[in-house]
């Protein structure tokens, strides 16, 4: 961090490699995060200290098990993408009372370029010369041939996105008032993948969700396995609950398009889904 | 216009659900900013007239804020709804007993921006309100106000061309009718009369040994290998300069130059004590420029004969004002060579920019430092932008020694650091 009077930054680079792609997307994922949790007020907005990130103030919680809780899951997720499983992420509000998810907070990441895992640190450039990586990608590359310069400010993009994602918010249907309500980190495989399940303690960062706790089906992999993270903290740890609630066929109730960041290599969707539990509609 | 504002804040706040504060409305229409606020009072009205709580807005309430009842204290509470609880501190003296509480408050004037659905109890706990207007407009409740300032940093941006000189009172800016642009180019700053610590120059080299030891134990910055010297010739205050810079080493890549030629300088001095020399040396080591010894090889010897005597007056000089004071800062003078001071002592501010004089044969001449801004990369990707000094001379006699001066001091600068008593460059060196 500088101290000059005036730093001025001019807008960074766009991620040249897949690992500079996963490190910016589970930053902004951080701040999303602590962001929503603010907007809908999981945890008391007295807790959330205003802070300033890409240059736009937001809402970072002051809780220490909370903050490590979503670096922990930040950083399993940015795992996950480098491995090229996921497909996508989402944080999902659900009430403590009735175990019921309320709302869903999900980041669709199909478009997250794949990449091997050997090549993580290759820039895309590289991967697009080299003939065998454009082979596996087939059309895509030939489509990204001249690459637009760099002049998409991502910095721009994130906090487009968080203001809208705060205008999204206000637009949803508060949550009940006289319930306290927790929240989860899922990720959606791609079928195909392998799912993150690893042999030492280290490793096992995520546990399978149960169908019901996730209500809603991804729009982008109907067959993908829900995993919620696992937590050390109690009150989010969702592995010992009751049977799971009776299948709803389809949970959405409503869902609200919050943007659609395409910054190069970036691509990403963001959306949130209401849960008929939530407007108390009977379940089918 | 009347039908333009209500399409324009219809167009934002209702379809793209923007927020418009009354100076981005002001800005956009060019409409003086009361007006803009008048704009916003109606448009707020009429929509929700239409369909109840389709329009937010956010108030501004300046009067004077009602006196605590129970007051313990002898100060005021300002509080401000919303997010941004900023409460003064009480002001709990001990000595002042407690029925001179009333007589000792002074009035203040509160400002307070509240949302509408606090606006009630913002009014209630003011004594006196002198002005209620709209300030900003969305289509739902903000639940984090300091978003607003997000507005004010998008209207520079979407209007980069706009002089606030020209459309200042268009807006209904206050302006002075004296003040005017300046034209040409930014003029050097004037002499600092902070003196970075540099090693001594080489060309002060003689004078520099019995000073040295006098100003050793005066100097407080740590680092040693930076010999302080107090008295500061001519010749001085450049590397003075370049040591500042060095403090900024780590943002700068041309830097690393500079330090070279004040490195080559210390070669040639031996006055300089061991350790700043082989400070030097190291830092000579380090760079691999060989630019600075090529550069100003004949410099060096030049000036050092010539400027010697004046030097060794004014280092006495120097050194008699730094025994009286007790800080190390000498006072501005433009011939006066000036103490360098710890740079890590002082927390990094702008490096002041010196400027060496010395009038010999009467006449003045001397370099001086200007600065000069220089955008460059860190190391994290981060576009930096770096005031440098740079010598340039302003003499009308013989051209001013060159940067040989920078140079020593610059090399000067980062062995301190390397030291790591400096505090301040363990903050830069993470980097």
């Amino acid at each position: 961090m500088t101290t000059f009077s005036a730093p001025v930054t001019e807008p960074k680079p766009l991620p040249s490699n897949q690992s500079a792609l996963a490190a910016s997307f589970t930053d902004f994922l951080t701040v999303s995060i602590h962001q929503i949790l603010f907007l809908r007020s999981v945890y008391p907005r007295a807790t959330f200290l205003p802070v300033r990130a890409y240059n736009y103030p937001v809402r970072q919680s002051r809780h220490p098990k909370v903050c490590d809780y979503i670096n922990d899951a930040a950083i399993a997720v940015g795992t996950e993408i480098l491995k090229g499983t996921i497909t996508a992420v989402s944080i999902i509000i659900s009430s403590l009372r009735t175990n019921q998810p309320l709302e869903r907070y999900a980041f669709d990441l199909s478009g997250f370029p794949r990449v091997p895992v050997g090549e993580i640190n290759a820039t895309f450039e590289e991967r697009k010369d080299d003939p065998s990586s454009s082979s596996k990608l087939g059309v895509n590359v030939s489509e990204r041939g001249s690459a637009p310069p760099q002049t998409i400010d991502l910095e721009a993009q994130f906090r487009a996105c968080l203001a809208r994602l705060a205008s999204a918010c206000a637009r949803l249907t508060p949550l009940p008032r006289d319930d306290e309500f927790s929240f989860t980190v899922c990720i959606e495989v791609r079928e195909d993948a392998l799912p993150p399940a690893g042999t030492t303690k280290e490793e096992q960062t995520w546990i399978v969700a149960e169908p019901g706790k996730v209500h809603l089906r991804s729009c982008t992999a109907p067959y993908s396995v829900s995993k919620a993270k696992s937590a050390d903290d109690p009150q989010q740890q969702h592995q010992h609950l009751p049977p799971p609630p009776p299948k709803v066929s389809n949970g959405r109730a409503k869902t609200v398009p919050v943007r659609r960041v395409e910054a190069g290599e970036l691509r990403l969707e963001l959306w949130v889904e209401e849960a008929r539990q939530k407007f108390n509609e009977p379940v089918d | 216009m009347a039908v333009d504002y209500s399409r324009y804040l219809a167009e934002n706040v209702l379809n793209e659900h923007r927020t418009v504060t009354h100076r981005s409305l002001s800005r956009a229409l060019k409409v003086h900013t009361n007006l803009a606020k008048q704009m916003l009072y109606e448009f707020h009205r009429h929509e929700n007239a239409k369909k109840p709580q389709s329009v937010n807005a956010t108030y501004v309430i300046v009067g004077t804020p009602k006196l605590p009842e129970k007051s313990e204290t002898n100060g005021f509470h300002v509080k401000e709804d919303g997010d941004a609880i900023m409460q003064s501190s009480p002001y709990l003296s001990s000595s002042m007993p407690q029925q001179d509480a009333a007589q000792e408050q002074v009035s203040t004037t509160s400002i307070t921006l509240v949302r509408e659905e606090d606006l009630e109890d913002a009014k209630s706990t003011f004594q006196f309100i002198a002005s209620i207007h709209i300030y900003s407009l969305q289509p739902a409740v903000l639940p984090d106000l300091n978003v607003l300032t997000d507005v004010s940093r998008e209207l520079a941006l979407t209007f980069p061309n706009d002089d606030p000189l020209e459309c200042g009172s268009q807006w209904g800016m206050i302006l002075n009718k004296n003040v005017k642009r300046r034209t040409g180019v930014r003029p050097a700053a004037p002499p600092a009369a902070q003196l970075p610590k540099t090693s001594s120059s080489t060309t002060t080299a003689p004078v520099k040994p019995p000073f040295q030891k006098e100003a050793a134990p005066e100097t407080t910055i740590p680092a040693s290998k930076t010999t302080s010297q107090p008295s500061k010739a001519t010749e001085k205050t450049a590397p003075v300069k370049r040591e500042k810079s060095n403090l900024f080493t780590s943002f700068a890549k041309a830097k690393p130059r500079e330090k070279k030629e004040v490195s080559a300088t210390p070669a040639i001095s031996n006055t300089e004590s061991a350790e700043p020399s082989g400070g030097e040396d190291v830092v000579l080591d380090d760079a691999s420029e060989e630019e600075a010894e090529q550069l100003f090889p004949d410099t060096d010897k030049r000036a050092s004969p010539t400027d010697r005597e004046t030097r060794k007056e004014r280092e006495e000089k120097l050194r008699q004002m730094m025994e009286d004071d007790d800080d190390e800062e000498m006072p501005d003078a433009a011939e006066t060579p000036r103490e360098p001071t710890p740079p890590i002592e002082q927390p990094p501010k702008e490096p002041e920019l010196k400027e060496q004089a010395s009038v010999q044969g009467g006449r003045r001449r001397g370099r001086r430092q200007v600065m000069k801004k220089k955008t460059m990369k860190d190391e994290e990707g981060y576009l930096v932008t770096v005031e440098e000094p740079v010598w340039e001379s302003f003499s009308e006699s013989e051209a001013p020694p060159p940067k040989k001066k920078p140079a020593v001091s610059a090399p000067k600068g980062k062995p301190p650091a390397k030291a790591g008593q400096g505090s301040i460059m363990s903050f830069f060196s993470k980097k």
